[in-house]
């Protein structure tokens, strides 16, 4: 017994091991450029961490977020030019440090869009109210890192690594929600959305163990191999089930959405607008990557020979079509702003989720991860000008309900109007960037045949025109206890009218971007 | 089922370097006749008895000679009534323990309290397995050696932490978390510097790191290059203040705390308490002397050749394990005097002082000393004659400095008895 | 090596623990109890603090500085156990000859790693979260942050 044991040799070579060590060695450095982007934000992370000790408090907010700025449009540029250089036509997908990262125009468009949206929410910051007095040091790194993480998220194509980028993105959100940590709301809400966090990460990790034992590997691509017979099958569907859970944390998709409204509420508006579409957009391509590895539906043969077919693309659709009637339903009766844009948030996870059960699109015509990369170009214009309105309306004014929004359009004429034309993007009425993406998004469920998805998000979008619109009216048609005019500050105003500009552009002269969004393809 | 021949003969056997293969030796084609499941265990046991029969001897041995240490730096003479200059003391006072009632507190969490001395002797003990003494007497050579010596030391801390909560005593706790801070942050220092020494090896293991410090004392990694002295200096204060020794014994700090965290133990429990510090404190100064005083190594080129020519000469190799065996030991018993005579040189610090000199000096300094080190073995692989050289100069002038201001005192102390011409 | 001598190692620490673990159960247990005598006493089994009768369980909540003790350790702890494997083959990768290219991309990659750890060790430094006391301006900072939330609120409402 013992000889068996005590026998064996292990073969290692040291010659052998140095060799191939330095061969992964200078496929490493060879990868290096591919992430410039990211190599750039961590560069900045490092920066604003020591500027935030040395810089006087009192100009943090204007100076470091200026330099965070440069940081996230420059990386924002390397990862356009990284991705077209590289790849005239955006397509020649190919994978980064063994496997673990996708270097694909999917990526390398998500990344660009995660970027600017983190430029606009560091100049919102810089518009906010809120940070007065504040260390901002700590504040833009921790953003700088969670953008960092969305970029990996976007990338991963191997489950740890979304695990890590995952919880990379969610790990400084948690401090960003808690950022005025005098303040009792974020701090309850930062609590919440801790736990929240923990458990749907701890639940989503075993999940993904599960994977690991069924195949051997942690890429995303030994996902289809699982072989389906007996006891398999139940496992696979467990997991299934343990790994949606995380990403629909993630997205804010029922059931996993509690959190949603209250972190929305409590935490500073910049930080709110940031985890509506950064983290959230980050969260779908993610699941986008692993839905296609994944497989939407499957055939299952139970080990009495029974066979029951558990069709993944159906569990999404549910979900899609429960997420975007709940979040409606409950925005319908929200007074604070803050929070309604949490419910309508959770209402747009239920949109977007169409895009996934339309992922295999017709060859040749729009495809679902498509129109979802499309429909979050200009919900990142919508979602964002909204919150920036909503921003300056606060810091101005100190109103966040519904109702301190009356008689507000006369005051301050034109950022009102923006307001407008954001919402009704929203809504999803044309001529809007909104109106433009909801159509790719039900084109492609009706080519699925999934009719009444379609006609459930019908419905749903014409209950959202109900609180949307309230806004407008109240804004327009109710008469306010004041007309002093709210200044205007350029900086403002200039991006909300950029921000406003780019939605009415995206309805109205969509082909070229259209025509961007239809050569994106990714590695599968 | 039979210990193959084949094994023994082929010179591939089961550890390369043990106590076993001594073992082997003696019994030579006997040990064929007894079945691998029971050899296996028996020569491990062997092992343990062994080093237990150290530990206790050098623990009997030590508390003497701190004792006496101390009676001299004090102008005293310490214990003088039992055997020869007290020599038998130590062995009265542990009879006596052995004797005294094991009084566990009313309000004590039981089963933490008994567990907790086990635990903190279950974390020093196993080190001894990689504790080396010459090339033929050590347990094994585990190729995890230092990495093994980081991880199983940080074992004791939990027991140090589970005897001051369970003794519900406030006293006990303080003590307790006196030790959990001290104990976990100076582990940082620690483990850096087992980094630096790791990367010049490059090995694990303690037999290799010796083998490269062989040759002449200027191999020693000691002298490797003019920050390995600061990583010793920081390894070494470290080291004294993961074995609770003074200045850093804030966790039994007599004259505030009782007796810290094991205020509340007594008897045959206090004293196993005690063995372990004592067995801690050899650890750490062997593994220095393997670190960084080149082990068993004499710093004598010809003369350890002479000691390694051992054809046609059985006996050369008995010899030249016990003269390893008399060096890496002095080097160790010397470092555990340094230890002593620290003690009754510093007062103890305080607990911010503690934390100061930890995070504030060690972790910067060796930080930046390991990465020096790294950079200077990047570029003169395998060290270089002239950065030894500068070594040796640069910390000869604090070395010399430290000397003559001991001479100084000595001498003083001992003019103060020379009658004055009055 | 081979495995076998990996084996014997790794069962020899497992004798060693469980000899140790045996070795006090056997003295505090066994020898002791046999040797030592046992005289029952109310007053011998109170809690000792020095003649004064205890106040209440020192079962009591830790102060907080010791958890920031905790989360220093974890940072720095977990930096030196990523760089065991680096250190260990550092030697292989770079070489015989001095500054080839391996080695300068090996020794940089750590130094980078090195270098971001060092600034999170600036950051605590200069924050004051390694003195054991608290500057007193950084708890100045935070009073002054709370007022001004605390005035804001107000206005909102």
């Amino acid at each position: 017994m013992f000889q068996s044991v005590f026998a064996k040799k292990i073969d290692f070579e040291p010659k052998a091991f140095q060799e191939e060590f330095g061969s992964v060695i200078n496929s490493l450095k060879d990868n290096l450029p591919f992430i410039a982007p990211e190599l750039v934000l961590v560069g900045a992370i490092c920066v604003l961490i020591l500027a935030g000790l040395f810089v006087p408090r009192r100009d943090q907010k204007g100076s470091l977020g200026l330099f965070s700025l440069v940081a996230l449009l420059g990386a924002g540029w390397l990862a356009c030019s990284v991705g077209t250089s590289h790849f005239p036509g955006l397509e020649k997908p190919d994978t980064l440090f063994q496997g673990m990262i996708a270097f694909d125009s999917f990526a390398v468009f998500f990344k660009a869009l995660f970027l600017l949206a983190g430029a606009v929410v560091v100049i919102q910051t810089y518009l906010s109210h809120e940070f007065e007095g504040f260390a901002m040091g700590e504040y833009y790194s921790l953003m700088l890192a969670s953008l960092l993480g969305c970029c990996l998220l976007a990338a991963a194509t191997d489950m740890v690594m979304i695990y890590l980028a995952l919880e990379l993105v969610s790990i400084p959100t948690y401090i960003l929600v808690i950022y005025r940590k005098a303040d009792k709301r974020a701090t309850e809400s930062a609590l919440k959305y801790a736990i929240y966090g923990s458990v749907a990460g701890g639940v989503m990790i075993y999940g993904l163990s599960l994977f690991y034992g069924l195949t051997g590997s942690t890429a995303l691509t030994s996902l289809s191999t699982i072989s389906m017979e007996g006891a398999n099958a139940a496992v696979v569907v467990i997991a299934g089930f343990l790994v949606f859970a995380g990403f629909a944390y993630k997205m804010a998709a029922v059931p996993m959405h509690f959190w949603c409204p209250d972190v929305y509420e409590g935490a500073p508006i910049p930080v709110t607008s940031y985890l509506s579409v950064a983290s959230k957009a980050a969260g779908f391509a993610a699941f986008v990557r692993f839905m296609d590895a994944f497989g939407l539906g499957e055939q299952i043969r139970i080990a009495g020979g029974e066979s029951i077919s558990i069709q993944w693309v159906e569990v999404v659709a549910i979900i899609a079509a429960v997420t975007m009637t709940f979040g409606n339903l409950s925005a319908l009766f929200q007074d604070n702003v803050k929070r309604m844009l949490g419910y309508s948030s959770i209402a747009h996870a239920g949109y977007l989720l169409m895009g996934v059960v339309g992922m295999k699109g017709i060859a040749g015509d729009v495809e679902g991860f498509q129109a979802i990369s499309f429909y979050f170009l200009s919900y990142l214009f919508m979602n964002l000008g909204a919150f920036t309105v909503v921003i300056v309306i606060a810091s101005r004014t100190g109103a966040e309900n519904i109702e301190s929004y009356k008689g507000l359009g006369p005051r301050m004429p034109f950022r009102a109007a923006c307001l407008a034309i954001f919402l009704v993007g929203l809504i999803g009425l044309p001529p809007t960037g909104g109106f433009t993406g909801k159509f790719m998004l039900l084109k492609v469920v009706i080519l699925q045949k999934y009719y009444w998805l379609a006609i459930v998000a019908g419905i749903n979008t014409a209950i959202s025109v109900y609180y949307y619109a309230r806004i407008i009216k109240n804004m327009w048609l109710e008469k306010g206890s004041s007309t002093e005019q709210i200044l205007a500050s350029p900086l403002g105003v200039s991006v909300i009218g950029l921000q406003a500009a780019m939605v009415l552009v995206l309805g109205v002269f969509f082909s070229p971007f259209v025509d961007i969004i239809q050569r994106i393809s990714f590695l599968s | 089922m039979i210990f193959g021949g084949t094994m023994l003969s082929n010179g591939l056997v089961f550890a390369r370097y043990s106590l076993a293969e001594w073992i082997q030796g003696l019994l030579g084609d006997r040990l064929e006749m007894i079945p691998e499941w029971i050899l296996f265990p028996l020569l491990m046991l062997a092992g343990c008895l062994v080093i237990i029969g150290f530990i206790t001897v050098f623990a009997l041995f030590a508390i003497w000679m701190e004792r006496k240490v101390s009676a001299h730096m004090q102008c005293r003479l310490g214990p003088m009534e039992v055997g020869f200059h007290g020599a038998l003391q130590t062995i009265a006072d542990g009879v006596k323990l052995l004797g005294k009632e094991d009084i566990v507190p009313r309000h004590a969490d039981k089963l933490l309290h008994y567990l907790a001395p086990i635990i903190v002797f279950a974390g020093v003990f196993p080190l001894f397995v990689v504790v080396p003494f010459s090339e033929k007497i050590l347990i094994s050579d585990i190729n995890l050696g230092l990495f093994f010596v980081a991880a199983v030391g940080a074992v004791e801390v939990v027991g140090v932490i589970m005897a001051g909560w369970a003794s519900n005593n406030k006293w006990s706790l303080f003590g307790a978390m006196r030790a959990a801070t001290q104990l976990v942050s100076y582990e940082i220092p620690l483990g850096l510097a087992f980094l630096t020494i790791i990367l010049l090896a490059g090995s694990f293991s303690m037999v290799d790191i010796i083998h490269q410090q062989e040759g002449w004392l200027s191999n020693w990694f000691l002298f490797h290059n003019p920050f390995m002295p600061i990583i010793f200096l920081s390894f070494f204060t470290a080291s004294l203040a993961e074995c609770k020794r003074a200045p850093f014994d804030l966790p039994e700090a007599e004259s505030e705390l009782v007796s810290g965290f094991h205020t509340e133990y007594s008897g045959m429990k206090f004293s196993i308490f005690f063995l372990a510090e004592y067995a801690a404190m050899y650890v750490v100064c062997a593994i220095a002397a393997v670190m960084f005083l080149g082990g068993w190594s004499t710093g004598i080129k010809p003369l350890e050749a002479w000691l390694a020519d051992s054809a046609g000469n059985p006996m050369r190799e008995v010899l030249s394990n016990t003269v390893h065996l008399v060096v890496i030991v002095t080097k160790s018993m010397f470092l555990v005097f340094v230890q002593m005579w620290l003690r009754w040189t510093l007062p103890r610090i305080r607990l911010d002082q503690i934390m100061h000199v930890c995070l504030k000096v060690l972790l910067p300094w060796t930080m930046v000393a390991m990465v020096a080190t790294s950079a200077i073995e990047l570029c003169w692989p395998g060290g270089n004659m002239v950065l030894t050289a500068l070594t040796i100069v640069i910390w000869s002038i604090p070395l010399l400095w430290t000397l003559k201001a001991i001479l100084d005192m000595t001498v003083g102390i001992f003019l103060k008895f020379v009658p004055s011409g009055r | 090596m081979t495995m076998a001598s990996m084996y014997f190692d790794y069962a020899n620490v497992a004798v060693f623990f469980v000899f140790a673990v045996v070795f006090v159960i056997l003295n505090i247990s066994v020898i002791s109890v046999i040797l030592r005598p046992t005289v029952e006493n109310d007053q011998k089994d109170t809690t000792y603090e020095c003649g004064e009768p205890s106040v209440g369980s020192s079962w009591v909540r830790f102060d907080m500085r010791f958890y920031t003790v905790a989360l220093v350790f974890l940072i720095f702890d977990v930096e030196v156990a990523f760089l065991y494997p680096w250190a260990v083959v550092f030697k292989d990768l770079r070489g015989a000859i001095g500054g080839s290219a391996t080695g300068v991309f090996v020794f940089l990659e750590a130094a980078i790693f090195l270098l971001i750890l060092f600034v999170g060790l600036i950051y605590v430094w200069k924050r004051g979260d390694l003195d054991w006391v608290k500057s007193s301006s950084a708890q100045e900072v935070d009073a002054r942050q709370r007022q001004m939330i605390e005035a804001k609120d107000e206005v909102r409402l």
